[in-house]
């Protein structure tokens, strides 16, 4: 066998991941002396990613990265000063005192209603109880909710809506986080979604109608937290998901008019929303990972709108199914701080 | 998805972008994702994560936009920006520990440096070309860069599938590679492109 010919197995073998310890000694020895073989390695790397490249390439993969990229690009100004003053402790009030600390706010309340916009953090901890005088809004545990309707993002109040899912029991080795049953993500798509080709995300929605805190809410003082557990059935090791959640202010014509339910127009149409994600699901079915989000509330907000979503992350695995993604345990209150100045 | 190779990018586009409008910075990306996706992925290190970059670039882009001197190349200042953040990448895993011992590639690595001062047309038109050599593929054989590239199968499954062994699957691999390597360059030089 010819150094050229042993190059081949070897570097053939290093473009398909099966190169031993041994293999790579080997052929760091060829590589080291012989510099036409390192320039026709180079050559077969480069064809090798482009191979991959073009193999990817297409409308669906483009469109995926340009949402992939929206989907990161920062805030303005006001919401780094936003993360900033919410990481400042502030103690929990009952809601009598919130009350009256709104009719106090009035005076300045429509300037915070200038300043106020989104703010979301991420964390995997377990999960903490309300404390005292929070409002809860949603202490979900699927135990006798009525089937999520695949129908996309609602317009109706107090029901689980969507892409394709499921209310299951113990399922796939996984158990559900609080009582018997717990929602599944089952497609990045639902009925009749139009443009369905190359959904890679799959969502959950749930909208509320926080008319009845009115009173709370009109000095930009109010907060809505959101945490929700999830899980997945053992995947390969290769696949990476990530989970996300997002908060929607709405005013009351927009959570119910359907404008919602059109492309690209959520973030816009509304008066403020978070996003958190980045909590990459682990591949032990047994332990479930909280990931919380939070929004502070302009004036004016009529409607919350809840997003939960689990997500293909890498290009090369994107595709409409899950093969087994879970949440459960998903709550969210309403609590105040202080309106910033 | 828009080839955007010869299409400059209208002015009114940057200066909207630049005032956060984020339609027009979609724009931005949508027309220049392929190129630098492209042009990262064969200059990108082996366990660099290509998109990764990518997207760093872009995010760079969006914050630097001020920066920008209306009326000079936007195409070089965006290929600048997506060489400093490859710089970094490339960085970032030399210093990683381990990263020699498990790519091997320090040699790669530093080959893969020096040709990033190749012009950034360079794999725009090797892109071009692949498509075209890919055609002269007999299909059998398009099946099994299929599985390997789209798919991502292992050459265990693809043997199982095509009937071969795995040392067969993965000697396949290798010509096939060679002839399209072959058929880019020569089309290349047939152009004047590859000296």
């Amino acid at each position: 066998m010819t150094p050229n010919d042993r190059f081949a197995e070897l570097w053939g073998d290093y473009l398909e991941g099966d190169l031993d310890a041994a293999g790579r000694a080997e052929l760091l020895a060829l590589l080291n002396g012989d510099k036409s073989l390192r320039a026709q390695a180079v050559d077969l790397f480069q064809l090798h990613r482009l191979l991959g490249f073009a193999h990817q390439d297409g409308a669906e993969s483009g469109e995926a990265f340009v949402r992939s990229v929206a989907a990161q690009l920062p805030a303005g100004d006001e919401e780094f000063v936003e993360t900033v003053m919410n990481r400042l402790p502030v103690p929990a009030i009952d809601r009598r005192r919130f009350v009256v600390r709104t009719i106090a706010a009035l005076a300045f309340g429509l300037m915070v209603g200038v300043f106020v916009t989104s703010a979301a953090w991420v964390y995997a901890t377990p999960r903490q109880p309300a404390p005292p005088g929070d409002v809860v809004l949603l202490d979900e545990g699927f135990e006798s909710s009525p089937a999520p309707e695949p129908t996309g993002i609602p317009t109706h109040p107090h029901r689980w809506a969507g892409d394709f899912s499921e209310l299951v029991g113990e399922n796939q080795q996984v158990r559900p986080a609080t009582g018997r049953r717990m929602f599944r993500f089952l497609r990045g798509d639902y009925q009749d979604k139009p443009n369905a080709v190359g959904s890679y995300v799959s969502d959950a929605y749930y909208l509320l109608d926080v008319r009845p805190y009115r009173a709370e809410l009109d000095d930009g003082g109010a907060l809505v937290q959101l945490s929700a557990g999830f899980n997945a059935a053992s995947f390969p090791a290769h696949e990476k998901y990530q989970s996300s959640v997002s908060l929607y202010a709405l005013d009351a014509e927009t959570a119910t008019n359907g404008s919602t339910r059109l492309d690209n127009t959520l973030q816009n149409d509304s008066l403020a929303f978070s996003r958190a994600n980045r909590l990459l699901l682990d591949r032990q079915p047994e332990t479930w990972q909280r990931l919380a989000g939070e929004l502070r509330l302009p004036p004016g907000t009529d409607f919350v709108l809840v997003r939960i979503g689990v997500a293909h992350v890498t290009a090369a695995q994107r595709r409409s199914d899950f093969p087994g993604h879970y949440l459960d345990d998903v709550r969210m209150v309403l609590s105040r701080r202080t309106p910033m100045p | 998805m828009p080839d955007v190779h010869n299409d400059r990018l209208p002015d009114h586009v940057i200066a909207r972008a630049r005032t956060g409008d984020r339609s027009a910075f979609e724009e931005i990306v949508r027309r220049y994702q392929r190129r630098i996706r492209s042009w990262l992925a064969t200059h990108c290190p082996p366990g660099g994560d290509v998109d990764e970059v990518a997207q760093r670039t872009f995010l760079a882009v969006y914050t630097r936009l001020d920066e920008y001197q209306d009326g000079t190349n936007f195409d070089a200042w965006v290929f600048t920006i997506a060489r400093f953040q490859l710089m970094t990448e490339v960085t970032a895993l030399r210093r990683q520990a381990d990263y020699h011992s498990r790519f091997a590639s320090d040699l790669i690595s530093r080959e893969l440096e020096r040709r990033v001062e190749q012009p950034d047309e360079l794999t725009e038109d090797r892109l071009r070309h692949l498509a075209s050599c890919l055609e002269c593929v007999p299909e059998r054989d398009r099946q099994v860069l299929d599985w390997r590239y789209r798919e991502n199968v292992p050459v265990q499954e693809m043997a199982a599938r095509s009937g071969r062994s795995t040392a067969a699957v993965k000697k396949l691999l290798w010509v096939l590679r060679l002839k399209i390597r072959d058929c880019i360059d020569a089309k290349l030089a047939a152009e004047g492109g590859l000296t």
